[in-house]
């Protein structure tokens, strides 16, 4: 124990003395505190001299009249409700009874009335809670059951979404079969001009325009075809990350909902 | 020793050790102790009731840096050890008084 956990259970214990006096005891300690601790005296010695605050405290609070170590308010005992008397009656505590007033003799037949009633009115009490927690309970398992008009909004979510998963699917796929298609037309276009371009019968100032076009459509097919494994892989991607997408929302959705339920089920159960 | 017996003698141990030279707690408690078991929580409330009774005064003064409650013993303190003083003949005969009636049973 310190210095000042001492002093605070000193404190405590004097709580009923006036706060003047209070001050002086802590006053007097503190001073032989400190002459103790001037004369060589550890903390621990000198609260060992001192000895247990409650100790302390009782010496000083029976200066005063107060003798009793317990607070008022500890030292109260709960009155008894009623009690026999010398003729079987039962009566009320009498005056010295904290919080009672005058004394009153109550018949035996009233106190079993007034128990009768009581009784009845703890059993209301217990229907009406059994009641409302049926009531809560009902409310719980239909809140948590899937209506009609919850499925077929379902359906219209699963259909709706489905269809805009495959529209987005066929765009990607559309797009890359596009461009799949415009390069190869452009290299079968060139290959075929080339063939027409190298067969006679043809003036030479059409043939250098014929064989620049070829070189051009030539050189954006093989801009395209070396990519064409590419976008391939980039359309296979984009619908797994578009299908595992969907699946995660729609599974961590079901979840949630899930989890409600089983909340909401479990209140029902501790009610 | 009994209690009351003992509350009186305590008093005028205090007294008598704050006789010569005005005096502090804890110098009390060494002056007195070697003669009759006294502790800090006792002698608070008979500091406190010579005070009271009008037989010791106190004055604060400075001490290493802190203050230092000093006791003086009044005359009315003085009077309470020579009352005590003359008390002691009686006591003496009935000391006598009952160790004679001791001896005789």
């Amino acid at each position: 124990m310190t210095k000042y956990e001492w002093e605070t259970e000193l404190k405590k214990c004097m709580v009923r003395l006036p706060k003047a006096e209070q001050d002086r005891v802590l006053a007097y300690y503190n001073e032989l505190f400190a002459d103790r601790a001037d004369d060589g005296m550890s903390e621990k010695q000198i609260i060992n001299e001192f000895g247990n605050p409650v100790d302390v405290a009782f010496k000083i609070m029976t200066e005063y009249g107060m003798d009793e170590r317990a607070p008022d308010d500890e030292r109260k005992i709960a009155p008894p409700d009623f009690y026999s008397n010398k003729n079987d009656e039962l009566v009320s505590p009498p005056d010295f009874w904290a919080g009672k007033g005058g004394r009153k003799t109550v018949s035996k037949a009233d106190v079993n009335a007034e128990k009768e009633k009581a009784k009845e009115e703890k059993e209301q009490r217990r229907d009406i809670k059994r009641e409302d927690r049926e009531a809560r309970r009902e409310e719980r398992r239909e809140t948590s059951s899937h209506s009609g008009a919850e499925t077929a909004m379902f359906l219209i979510e699963i259909i709706l979404l489905g269809g805009l998963f495959l529209g987005v699917v066929a765009v990607v796929w559309s797009l890359g079969i596009t461009v799949y298609t415009v390069g190869f037309s452009f290299a079968a276009g060139a290959v075929y001009s080339l063939i027409c371009a190298v067969m006679p019968g043809v003036a030479l100032g059409a043939r250098l325009v014929e064989i620049a076009i070829i070189f051009l459509t030539l050189g954006i097919a093989l801009v395209i075809i070396p990519n064409v494994v590419k976008i391939g892989k980039f359309g296979v991607k984009a619908t797994a990350g578009l299908f595992n997408g969907m699946f995660g929302w729609y599974t961590n959705k079901n979840k949630k909902s899930d989890r409600k339920a089983k909340s909401a089920n479990a209140v029902c159960e501790e009610a | 020793m009994d209690a009351q017996l003992k509350k009186g003698l305590l008093e005028v141990c205090v007294l008598a050790a704050i006789k010569s030279e005005e005096s502090y707690g804890y110098k009390i408690i060494s002056d007195v102790s070697p003669y009759i078991e006294i502790s800090e929580s006792t002698l608070y409330p008979i500091l406190k009731r010579l005070e009271l009774t009008g037989m010791v005064t106190t004055r604060s003064k400075e001490y290493n840096g802190r203050l230092r409650k000093y006791y003086m013993i009044t005359q009315k303190g003085k009077e309470r050890i020579n009352d005590f003083v003359q008390d002691l003949d009686e006591f003496e005969r009935v000391y006598r008084f009952i160790c004679g009636r001791s001896d005789i049973k």
